[in-house]
Formats: C-alpha cells, sequence, structure tokens
C-alpha cells in the first residue's frame, strides 16, 4: 500500500531578476507504507522541495499529492537540517511543543514527552536550553519532537549533514532502531551517497537542472549493513555512476 | 584589640561565605546606583534652594510620562511589527511606516497643540512618536530575521493563535523590543524635556531647566542629575534585559 504518491509534480520558482527556474520536472512515484525512502541526488535537484511538497510545507505546486486515507496529515514528524529547536524553549517544551499545538492536556503531554525524552537519552537535559547543548544532542531534541506526536510519515530534510561523522553514525543506528520499532514510514533526504545505502529501501536517485528522478534503486542489501561490504561499495559505484551521467 | 578580633572574624565569614558576600556587594552596588541621583537631587535642591520634595515631584511627574508614553509605544509599535512582517499588506506598509518615522516629530506641534491643548496628554503624544519608530522598526528586524526553518517547524506542527504568539512571536521579539526601547527612550528623553518645556506645563524636568535657565552652572548639574537617572534605568533594567534577550535567541 502506498503512504506518499506524487502524480506529475512540477515546481518552478522565480529568481530576483523574475526568471523562471524549474525546480521539479515531472515527478511521478510512490513511497510504500512502512518503508524507509531516500531522497538522494546532487545540490539543486529538487530533492528538499519535494519533501516539502511532501509534508505539506509547499504548497504551490502543480501535479497531485495523494495520502493514504488513514494518513493524518496534520500530524507528519519533520527533522530539519539545522534542526530548528526554538531556542528561548527548553529541551522539553521543544519537544512538547506539537502536542501543545493540538491542545491536549498538560499530564497527557509530560507522558508522551517524558517518554519520548528518555528514549533519545534526553531525560537528564530536560531543562536545559538549547544553547547549553551538543548539535547531535540538539538533532536528538528535533527527533524527539518529531516521534512525540506518533506520526505515520516522519520526513527528514538531511538530518545528518550539520553533524560531525562520529555523532552522524551513532544517530543513524538509533534512527534504524527506532524504525524499526515503530514502523513507521520514513522520508530522507541526503546527499550522502554511503547514507542512502545504509539507511533506504529504495533510493530514488535524482538530477538537477531541472530536477527530476532519474531512477528508483531498490535497496534489498541485508540489514545490518556493512559499509566495507563488497556488496555496499558495489551499490556505492553503481549509485556514484548514476549521478555522474545525470 | 576589638578592632583585631572583628578583623579576624569578618575574614573568616567572608572566606566561608564567599559566594553569599559576592551577591551582598551586587545588592549593595544596584542601591548605590538607586539611590545616588537621589541624594544627587537633594543636594541640589540644597543649592538651589529649593524643596527636595518638589525636585522629586519633577522627577515623578516626568518618569511618569515617560513611562504612559513607553506602554503605549510598545503596545502600538510591537502590535503593528507583528501585523505586518510577513504577508502582502508588508510591502505596502513597510514603505509608508518608513515615510511617517522620517517626518520631524515637531512638524506636527500646532497640530498637536489644537488636539490636545497643553495638557500631560500633548507630551505623552509627542513621546509615543518619539518611542515606536524605533520600537517598531527593531520589532520588525527581529521577526524578519526568524529562521526560515523555526516558521516551517511552527507551520508544520500546526502552532496557531495565542499559542503561537506565545511560544513563538512573543519570544522571537523580545531582542528587537529591548534594542527599540533602548533607542526610542533615548530619543524620548530629549523629547520629554523639549516638550515639556514648548507646552510651559509647569511639572517635570522641562520646568525644572526652565526655571534655571539663566544659570549655566544649575543647568550643568541638572543635565548631570538626568544622566545619572538615565543611567541607573539602563544600569538597572535594559542592561540586563538586553543580555538576556539576546541569550536567550542565540
Amino acid at each position: 500500500m502506498n503512504a506518499i504518491t506524487f502524480n506529475h509534480i512540477h515546481k518552478t520558482f522565480k529568481d530576483y531578476r523574475g526568471k523562471k527556474l524549474e525546480a521539479l520536472h515531472d515527478v511521478t512515484c510512490s513511497i510504500k507504507q512502512g518503508e524507509f525512502f531516500i531522497l538522494l541526488g546532487p545540490s539543486g535537484c529538487g530533492k528538499s522541495t519535494l519533501l516539502r511538497i511532501a509534508s505539506g510545507l509547499e504548497k504551490d505546486f502543480a501535479g497531485e499529492c495523494v495520502y493514504d486515507k488513514e494518513i493524518n496529515q496534520s500530524a507528519f514528524g519533520f527533522v530539519f537540517q539545522s534542526f530548528a529547536i526554538l531556542p528561548w524553549l527548553s529541551v522539553y517544551d521543544n519537544v512538547a511543543l506539537p502536542l501543545v499545538a493540538q491542545k491536549m492536556n498538560e499530564n497527557k503531554i509530560h507522558t508522551l514527552v517524558m517518554e519520548e525524552l528518555e528514549s533519545l537519552g534526553l531525560t537528564k537535559f530536560a531543562h536545559h536550553l538549547p544553547k547549553e547543548l551538543s548539535g547531535g544532542m540538539k538533532q536528538r531534541v528535533g527527533i524527539a519532537r518529531a516521534l512525540v506526536i506518533k506520526p505515520k510519515v516522519i520526513f527528514l530534510d538531511e538530518p545528518f549533514s550539520a553533524l560531525d561523522s562520529f555523532t552522524a553514525t551513532e544517530l543513524r543506528i538509533e534512527l534504524l532502531k527506532i524504525w524499526q520499532e515503530r514502523k513507521m514510514t520514513i522520508v530522507m533526504v541526503t546527499h550522502n551517497i554511503e547514507e542512502a545505502i545504509e539507511l533506504g529501501d529504495r533510493i530514488a536517485v535524482m538530477s538537477a537542472r531541472p530536477g527530476k528522478i532519474d531512477t528508483i534503486i531498490d535497496n534489498t542489501f541485508s540489514r545490518p549493513r556493512n559499509s566495507r561490504s563488497q556488496t555496499f561499495f558495489e551499490m556505492e559505484d553503481k549509485i556514484t555512476e548514476l549521478i555522474v551521467k545525470g | 584589640m576589638i578592632l583585631h578580633d572583628t578583623m579576624i572574624l569578618m575574614t573568616w565569614i567572608l572566606q566561608r561565605h564567599k559566594h553569599i558576600y559576592q551577591r551582598r556587594w551586587h545588592v549593595i552596588f544596584a542601591l548605590i546606583v538607586i539611590a545616588l541621583p537621589l541624594i544627587f537631587f537633594a543636594f541640589f535642591a540644597h543649592l538651589a534652594h529649593i524643596e527636595t520634595a518638589v525636585i522629586y515631584a519633577d522627577i515623578g511627574s516626568s518618569l511618569l510620562r515617560l513611562f504612559i508614553a513607553y506602554i503605549i509605544a510598545t503596545i502600538l509599535g510591537w502590535t503593528l511589527a507583528v501585523m505586518f512582517y510577513r504577508g502582502r499588506g508588508s510591502n505596502i506598509a513597510l514603505p509608508a511606516f518608513d515615510v511617517l518615522q522620517s517626518v520631524p516629530t515637531f512638524a506636527a506641534l500646532p497640530i498637536a497643540v489644537l488636539t490636545f491643548g497643553k495638557s500631560n496628554g500633548l507630551i505623552i503624544f509627542f513621546l509615543v512618536l518619539a518611542i515606536i519608530w524605533p520600537v517598531f522598526f527593531s520589532v520588525l528586524s527581529s521577526l524578519k530575521m526568524i529562521k526560515g526553518e523555526y516558521h516551517e517547524a511552527v507551520q508544520i506542527y500546526g502552532l496557531r493563535g495565542w499559542k503561537k504568539l506565545k511560544l513563538f512571536v512573543i519570544p522571537a521579539s523580545i531582542p528587537g523590543l529591548i534594542t527599540g526601547s533602548i533607542v526610542g527612550l533615548g530619543d524620548a528623553w530629549e523629547a520629554l524635556v523639549t516638550t515639556e518645556i514648548i507646552v510651559g506645563i509647569g511639572t517635570g524636568f522641562g520646568a525644572f531647566f526652565q526655571q534655571f535657565s539663566n544659570d549655566s552652572k544649575m543647568t550643568i548639574i541638572g543635565i548631570i542629575g538626568l544622566l545619572m537617572i538615565i543611567f541607573t534605568i539602563n544600569k538597572m533594567i535594559w542592561l540586563p534585559l538586553l543580555e538576556k534577550s539576546h541569550s536567550l535567541a542565540e
């Protein structure tokens, strides 16, 4: 069953001179329920724009974005590249934000937030301000905030690109664990081929000018995936070749 | 002997409760900063052969006018900034406000005198004009500088209405509000004394400077006293708020 289907999506932007730029050209594909779907490509290929369209952040586009009936569009999780946690709110209040917006009662908010803080190892930092946290911890807060509403779909926009490689590796493992436990659909944007192979069930390889999906690769490589293995390198070469060809 | 014992005791207490005494010194410093202008003006009253109560009443009247004007200007300036920092309206509103803030305030004096008469209302009106634009433009700049991702986070999690105002817009606007208040009040002190003199209302700093307009020595001492009050307000209120607001916006 498909969670999200893109039908002939076109998106144009205007540059500062008013000239039209085609960010996405006729994108058609489906994201299955419960899968880890990756949008991979170089800068300017429209992968983040497509993610924004899917999440409902971008409403001005041509074509159609269809969701499964069971998916509540008002309960999407979204993890941002630069974390986007509000600096004046404590860790607790940042994670509680989506629940406060849903006007849930305080006791229930407390239970859900504490549960999520615990699962991301943030309990000790509940009353800290974001400026007191490292980049990795900030992104944990971003992930906890996305998970607290128990979303059916979670969107991640290059969530690990602002982190050092050790923290990124650690968080990738945790994200995989969370996904396997909670069985939700994940749509993630990245430009890191290794990350895409390590995480994704399917990888949509995109190219730029205009942004389009060139091919979707089924990543049947069994988990846990060893990034030093022959199969991994072969997959990496294949994707690199596709991207270089454009 | 007693002095020696007391010194030893004091040293021991200071060493043992260093943190408390550091805080106590802070309190004492704060009290000095607050008391200094008041003592200075009492001394000034003595020099000028006028009653201390009269001087304090003048300071009180001016501060009250300033306070009322500040509240009005802040509410108006902040509300306008929140209304127009985004959206289509801002394309028309912002140039219009820019022109309005460039209008020389005292050009409106004849109209203002006709509307308010020579009253407290007139003075407050000019103070509002002095404070509102720095507050408006600073809050506007704070709100415009909010990262796009913060807006998107708020949008995707459906924060709206009062909750959005309380958890997002108000905190994001605070650094601008503080900066705008400091700049606006700086302008307002000038407008306050000028308007009080022009209106000839008989109370406040203006009245006080008018009374000594032929005595340069007393005028200079008066200006020093006024600067001490401004320093106290800045030191005790605005600078700590500025530091706090910027540290929260990091």
